[in-house]
């Protein structure tokens, strides 16, 4: 946009990605959008028919065109369409796409709560991080040893340990702490083996909170628990959506990204400023400012750890796939930018390779697979990068497949992530009356992962779409409409939903999600043959990922996203990575296992892999083209013939 | 008898340290190497001779490897699967074109000249016969020898001799020596040709008229040390020859029935050319691993030679189209210019969604070593500044007046990059599907 003489600049800012633009007077906000290159969807292109370009403006003035679209009682809430809508002012927008960074997303598991101490990693509370109250005598003209000695004494008797080492920021408020209460101090120290590291001093009646931070760094989410250290308690939690989106919804395209000149100074800080946010917002829930955090678990995809520590990605994806490192030892937080407390140090999950990273080696803490040496486990982690885990505790092998973040909500009409408004569960009556359960007590914004299996099986199994997932014409239903996209299945008509349009399903919608399954599936199969072990011979199958608090097994069994064994040996599990992280957290004993894990588990590529794209293709289908893969399948469809 | 071990089975007979002594990380990785047959148990220096033991006998290859001829000797056998699509066939059929003596010297020597002429390239390889096959049908037994020694001195094919008569057939080892013949017999092992395997190193095509009778002859040689076997199990019948050769590789398959674990060979004959292109067919189709052909016929060795190399093909390694500018219709300088990778299935497809809009276009095909589209574009071989090094080294500048280029709609990703290494050209975003391409061609200015 050239800047014409006289033609007035306003800065806008994008919210929740803080990103701030310039543009002159009359444009439209979704022209600002674009030029600060932020993925803003719009299906009509900018028409104003579709509706999804909304936002709102939270403060500024601005000039709207009326549309069919939005109704007065969100035009009075300072709703717009980004299309529709002039900027005459300096305008602060907030994007409700993705506005998840403000709503509280699904995290919690329960697997994790039923099965902590029966799963492979260890669930104690020993956290490195420590804190100890000193009471330091006074000094005389006699005991003149200085501040620092004295605190070490104190310290080497009550511990019994060797002499600790200290911070520059511990002496550079000694004098005053040790001063404002005859001597009563708490410090906290970091409890390496044989050495502490005293990294924070401060009168004992301060009081001050002692925390840690795990966090999951998904290509598509982050979401941590901030942990109160004395009592290893989840104090807080937050998620939202990676801000580095805005580059590429893959890791692919994120690493392309990355290569141009500034990019990857820019994906590092939009990982750290999305990490600081949800510390803040974490924070701001709790009596803890980020000040109180000393120690840090990150998990993450190989490169989601390259980006995060500004490390050059494009190696990962070019054969023969080699990360820069797989093991870390401790680094700063303060160097990444972090807002906790300077001293803090922050952990990151071992990885095994390039494509299959720290999030899996955390997320089989979470799992009893390394508890049994005779019986096998299968673990899924069906995130944007699908990662399998197969073995026990004798060994275990690992694959990777791109399957695309449709089960996490992104490139569905309406998908979102696991968080209030999202519909979680789907049931079809024989009606064609469709119930379904909202997270969250608003009117539904959309459906999350465990919806969108339910709704896909709902309709193969109903009768609304063949094998291929295409709308079967003759069916007509009032709820089958012509969308933009070609026939679609309207799951919640616009009077019922948040955002006053039909939520639907289109055939493009279902592709993408059969893409999706069949990549995991497939996957599957192929490392189970290369391993020579038939799918009965899994004992039990663990499923992790972003697709709600549930997950209904049946249905992702019967649209070909699971295999087809006895319902009891499913477990869904949740966000493993994350439960993982906060595992690491919790104790020092898991920083050792997950580096066990990460040592013994054996990669298999499945790029260079001919059949893949056999048993890929093969996968593109409701439940499979080979149905007997799927008994249980089969036999609905002959019972009702 | 048993089946080929798993990874997993291997596994449990390994030491499961994971020291990483064999080269590689874990023991399991290196049991799955051993279950691929890409490794050997002797890489790991900790095995158990327990896992000596059962690994080795297992670790045999199913149907044994037999090679005959000198330098570049034919290599039949270590077949793995039942069907083609479940691996891939490994070793191609053998061709044997016959020599008989009766024929005269003189007209041998020029079939030999003419055999060893015959060649012909298609994708890229040179397809041609492999072996000869000398059967003496006269009765003085130095036409035997001067046929052998008359091969001998003009192709460097491998040799099967075919005589009753054992003296001549000596002579003919002697000859060939270093060149590891073959030894056809007609009749039930003797004696006196196992020796002659022994001492000239010569692989035994066993004949027999039943199972039973196979299998006897085949475990009796083993028995006195000769392995490298070939079976010819007869049948006047097509049909059934065809069910002896599958039961054969099923038993040494999925039996592990090591009597059977063989190549296979038959002697091709038949009252005109069609019955014989029809048996010979069936032979490569149907785990045939030599057939000798008793006609030297241009027009059917073509023939077979294309069946031949459709089967044998591995159907797991993408076939690839060379990496250049191809004419779809007529093109002009003015003609619009697509880009696509070199994997065969994408460019006979966009060539074929091109054609069927009815124009005429310059389609630019890159070198992504046989990759789709967005695995190409997944591991960087598709990308901006890849596309327009090969443009430029190309010189499609000179070639063509339009500076618009048309990528596939699944990598719109790449447009900016590849304007940015490409001065002067637009790049139009194309259809993600190319069925898509008539509809496409028809809405977007391409030029």
């Amino acid at each position: 946009m050239a800047k014409k003489s006289g033609q007035k600049q306003y800065s806008l800012t994008f919210l929740p990605f803080d990103i701030s633009v310039k543009a002159p007077r009359g444009a439209k906000i979704w022209e600002a959008a674009k030029k600060a290159h932020l993925p803003l969807r719009a299906a009509c292109g900018g028409e104003g028919t579709c509706g999804e370009c909304l936002v709102q403006i939270k403060s500024g003035t601005y000039e709207a065109k009326p549309s069919a679209v939005l109704s007065g009682h969100f035009v009075s809430q300072g709703y717009s369409l980004a299309c529709q809508t002039d900027i005459t002012d300096d305008l602060v927008v907030v994007l409700p796409q993705f506005q998840e960074l403000l709503i509280k997303s699904v995290v919690g598991s329960e697997f994790f709560e039923e099965h902590k101490n029966n799963i492979s990693g260890i669930f104690e509370h020993d956290p490195v991080v420590k804190s100890l109250e000193l009471q330091l005598p006074s000094p005389t003209l006699e005991d003149n040893y200085s501040d620092l000695k004295r605190m070490e004494r104190e310290f080497q008797k009550k511990t019994g340990m060797d002499k600790p080492s200290c911070t520059y920021s511990v002496l550079a408020k000694l004098a005053q702490a040790v001063r404002a209460e005859h001597g009563q101090v708490r410090v906290v120290y970091i409890h390496f083996p044989n050495q502490a590291t005293i990294v924070d001093v401060f009168p004992v009646r301060e009081d001050k909170k002692i925390c840690g931070v795990a966090c999951d760094i998904g290509t598509s989410t982050v979401a941590l628990h901030v942990v109160d250290l004395k009592t290893g308690k989840i104090e807080s939690t937050a998620s939202s959506l990676n801000q580095q989106i805005k580059c590429g919804e893959d890791i692919i395209s994120r690493i392309n990204y990355a290569q141009k000149h500034g990019h990857l100074q820019e994906l590092q800080e939009l990982i750290v400023r999305t990490i600081n946010h949800l510390i803040e917002s974490a924070s701001q829930k709790t009596r803890m400012s980020p000040s109180d955090v000393y120690y840090a678990s990150f998990s993450g995809n190989t490169t989601m750890i390259h980006l995060l520590l500004k490390l050059e990605p494009r190696y990962i994806r070019e054969e023969p796939y080699v990360p820069t490192f797989n093991d870390l030892p401790l680094i700063d937080g303060r160097e990444l930018g972090l807002n906790m407390n300077p001293e803090a140090k922050i952990h990151l999950s071992p990885a095994v390779g390039s494509y299959v990273g720290g999030d899996i080696t955390a997320g089989l803490l979470c799992t009893p697979i390394l508890m049994d040496s005779e019986k096998t486990a299968l673990f899924i982690d069906a995130g944007t990068n699908g990662e399998l885990v197969v073995g026990n505790k004798e060994w275990l092998m690992t694959c990777a497949c791109s399957a695309g973040p449709a089960f996490e909500g992104s490139g569905i009409t309406c998908g979102m992530p696991a968080s209030e408004g999202a519909i979680e569960k789907v049931e079809l009556d024989k009606s064609g009356d469709v119930h379904y359960k909202v997270i969250g007590r608003i009117n539904p914004r959309g459906l999350c992962g465990s919806g969108l299996v339910d709704l896909l099986a709902e309709l193969f199994i109903h009768g609304y779409l063949d094998r291929h997932g295409k709308f079967k014409e003759p069916k007509a239903s009032q709820r089958m409409v012509d969308s933009e996209e070609g026939l679609a299945f309207v799951v919640v008509e616009g009077k019922k939903s948040f955002w006053g349009k039909d939520l639907i399903l289109t055939e493009r919608d279902i592709a993408n999600l059969i893409r999706t399954k069949g990549a995991i599936y497939s996957a599957c199969s192929l490392l189970l043959k290369n391993v020579g072990l038939p799918y009965d011979k899994i004992d039990a199958l663990y499923i992790a990922g972003g697709f709600g608090q549930h997950l209904n097994i049946e249905n992702a069994i019967r649209i070909g996203l699971l295999p087809d064994l006895e319902r009891d040996r499913f477990y869904y599990i949740g966000n493993s990575s994350l439960l993982g992280a906060y595992l690491i957290l919790l104790s020092d004993k898991n920083k050792d296992l997950a580096n066990v894990i990460a040592q013994r588990m054996t990669y298999v590529e499945l790029n260079t892999e001919p059949s893949y794209m056999n048993e890929f293709t093969g996968s593109l289908f409701l439940p499979h083209t080979d149905i007997n893969q799927f008994p249980s399948v089969k036999r609905i469809f002959e019972n009702k013939s | 008898m048993s089946m080929a071990l798993s990874g997993l089975d291997i596994f449990k007979l390994l030491p499961k340290t994971n020291c990483g002594d064999c080269g590689v990380p874990t023991c399991m990785a290196f049991a799955m190497k051993l279950a691929q047959k890409k490794a050997e148990l002797s890489a790991c220096p900790h095995a158990s001779e327990e896992a000596k033991a059962t690994l080795g006998a297992a670790s045999e290859p199913p149907i044994r490897l037999v090679k005959i001829g000198g330098a570049n000797a034919l290599e039949v056998g270590n077949e793995t699967v039942m069907f083609r699509h479940e691996k891939t066939f490994v070793h191609p059929t053998g061709i044997a074109i016959e020599l008989r003596t009766s024929d005269g010297q003189a007209k041998n020597l020029e079939k030999i000249r003419d055999v060893e002429n015959l060649t012909v390239e298609r994708v890229g390889e040179i397809l041609h016969s492999d072996l000869f096959f000398i059967t003496q049908d006269s009765d003085n037994p130095e036409d035997f020898v001067h046929t052998v020694e008359a091969t001998k001195q003009n192709s460097r094919k491998g040799i099967i001799l075919n005589s009753g008569d054992n003296k001549a057939l000596e002579k003919g080892l002697e000859l060939l020596k270093d060149d590891r013949p073959a030894i056809f017999l007609k009749s039930r092992l003797s004696e006196e040709v196992i020796e002659f395997a022994k001492a000239y190193e010569a692989s035994l095509i066993l004949t027999a008229e039943s199972f039973e009778d196979l299998g006897a002859q085949s475990d009796a040689a083993k028995e006195a040390g000769i392995n490298n076997l070939i079976l010819n199990l007869n049948s006047e019948n097509l049909g059934h020859q065809m069910q002896n050769n599958a039961i054969l590789r099923r038993s040494a398959l999925k039996q592990s029935f090591k009597s059977f674990g063989h190549p296979l060979f038959s002697y091709i004959k038949g009252e005109n050319s069609h019955v014989i292109l029809a048996r010979a067919s069936m032979q490569i189709c149907k785990y045939g691993s030599i057939i000798a052909l008793s006609e030297y016929d241009k027009a059917m060795l073509y023939t077979l030679f294309t069946l031949r190399q459709n089967i044998y093909t591995d159907p797991q390694r993408p076939i690839q189209v060379e990496p250049k500018v191809y004419p779809i219709g007529e093109p002009t300088p003015e003609s619009p210019v697509f880009v696509t990778t070199n994997f065969s299935l994408t460019y006979f497809m966009v060539s074929g969604e091109i054609e069927n809009s009815g124009i005429s276009a310059h389609l630019v095909i890159t070198d992504c070593e046989g990759q789709s589209v967005l695995t190409a574009w997944a591991a960087g071989k598709f990308v901006g500044e890849k596309i327009a090094k090969f443009i430029k080294d190309i010189k499609l500048e000179e070639q063509v007046k339009t500076r618009k280029i048309v990528i596939p709609g699944l990598v719109s990703q790449i447009s900016g990059d590849l304007e940015e290494n490409l001065p002067g050209w637009e790049v139009i975003v194309g259809c993600q599907e190319a069925s898509d391409i008539p509809s496409f061609v028809k809405n977007v200015q391409l030029t």
